[in-house]
């Protein structure tokens, strides 16, 4: 269109380009060839960018540099669609087959209990297991919570022992500070309604920490950070370990 | 050096953590996965990190070996192939956080130092007077941001003269490393 000064036949060039069927204009033949004129290949972009929100800032380049070498692959080895879609024929039947064999699990356990209702002559029906009353239920799930609660803070503890923290002022704080939370605890589950068996397992379980707590510094020292030993800036590893039991809000008490 | 030493202390914390909560609940959850795969970049960066700092051989040497210990106990953290959100799955019921993300790898936030890597390095070994040692440094600060650092390599014998222009102008030494 170099030296072509009428604006309608450039609107009509433009518009030619942009049509799905092909249009004559002057002595050619134009139309809009669409996105992609190949056959799409959506699952291998899908497999590339799993988890877009994984990937870090500083990784980016490195990430260009492998799918540059993937489209490079791609165009010098040819029979690369088969395999990929063997590939997923292959993934498919391992799939199917799974389910197979855990259909085929399932209707064996249903055999085995019709077979040994018939031989016995009694019901096979599993006796219902009897529901924990509503407040019964929430109770428990207070406590479970709090031990997941106290597990990792104790084994941060146990970590940060052999660390700095061991002679610092947060550790031996945060430990006494666990030390009347679970006394405190012991008491709230000495006034629940758990039943009796249940209640003796969290009772074990709170015991075991209190026992771990003998192994772990009470006495507070100087702060590391005071002392120059400790760089971290603003934060505290100890008081961030023991400030993990905040996050177990559910259920409130 | 402090920038590594804080980064390891932290992950020395944060992976066991993780290894305690892939027995509980969490070895079936996303959230473990997340951590571990937060846990596994970020040493990575700390390597590249450590690749591109003026540390000594032996200190990089030193601090390759912990990066690589804790790659490998990180890296064995137990988690399930088929993982699901358990609180979607309606198992974890502690409130909106997730322990794995949000409390161990949140003892990370606790280091509030950042890498202090250069971003610029002048180079004053041939100075020889308050002058020609100020100078170059000087045109350097001018070139760059607020809040950005300068590595300048100087000989021993500046150290005096190097130590009363930066009381002068009111600079900070970050770290001070001989090679």
């Amino acid at each position: 269109m170099q030296g072509e000064t009428e604006q309608e036949t450039i609107a009509k060039a433009v518009w030619s380009c942009y049509q799905e069927n092909p249009t004559k204009f002057l002595d050619y033949t134009l139309f809009d060839l669409g996105a992609y004129s190949e056959k799409v290949k959506p699952f291998r972009l899908a497999i590339r960018v799993n988890h877009p929100e994984q990937i870090e800032e500083w990784e980016v380049d490195e990430i260009v540099e492998k799918l540059e070498d993937m489209k490079v692959e791609e165009r010098t080895e040819k029979p690369m669609k088969p395999i990929v879609k063997e590939k997923m024929v292959e993934e498919k039947l391992v799939a199917i087959g799974k389910q197979l064999v855990k259909i085929s699990e399932e209707l064996s356990g249903i055999a085995r209990i019709l077979m040994e209702g018939k031989e016995v002559g009694l019901e096979v029906a599993p006796p219902p297991k009897e529901e924990l009353p509503e407040e019964e239920k929430i109770e428990t799930i207070y406590f479970k919570n709090q031990l997941r609660g106290y597990n990792i803070v104790f084994t941060a503890f146990r970590t940060l022992k052999n660390d700095m923290c061991n002679n610092g002022l947060n550790l031996p704080v945060s430990v006494n500070k666990s030390i009347k939370k679970l006394k405190k605890l012991q008491e709230d589950l000495d006034r629940s309604s758990i039943p009796l068996e249940k209640n003796k397992e969290i009772r074990s379980r709170i015991e075991d920490f209190l026992r771990q707590t003998e192994e772990l510094p009470t006495d507070p020292g100087p702060c590391q950070k005071t002392v120059g030993n400790c760089k971290l800036g603003k934060g505290c590893f100890a008081t961030g370990a023991f400030n993990m039991l905040r996050l177990i809000t559910e259920p409130t008490r | 050096m402090s920038y590594f030493e804080n980064q390891l202390r932290g992950y020395n914390v944060v992976i066991p953590i993780l290894q305690t909560l892939s027995e509980d609940i969490c070895r079936d959850c996303i959230g473990l996965e997340g951590a571990k795969i937060k846990v596994s970049k970020g040493l990575k960066k700390l390597k590249i990190d450590l690749e591109n700092s003026s540390l000594s051989e032996a200190q990089k040497q030193e601090i390759l070996t912990a990066i690589e210990h804790l790659s490998d106990t990180g890296e064995k953290i137990y988690v399930a192939e088929d993982c699901c959100c358990q609180k979607t799955a309606g198992n974890c019921k502690i409130s909106p956080a997730c322990l794995p993300l949000d409390g161990a790898m949140g003892l990370m936030e606790q280091i509030s130092v950042p890498n202090p890597i250069a971003s610029k390095v002048v180079d004053v070994r041939q100075a020889c007077s308050q002058n020609t040692l100020a100078s170059p440094i000087k045109a350097s600060v001018k070139e760059m941001k607020p809040g950005e650092i300068l590595e300048v390599i100087i000989t021993p014998d500046l150290k005096d003269m190097f130590n009363r222009f930066i009381e002068q102008e009111k600079y900070t030494i970050l770290e001070e490393t001989e090679k």
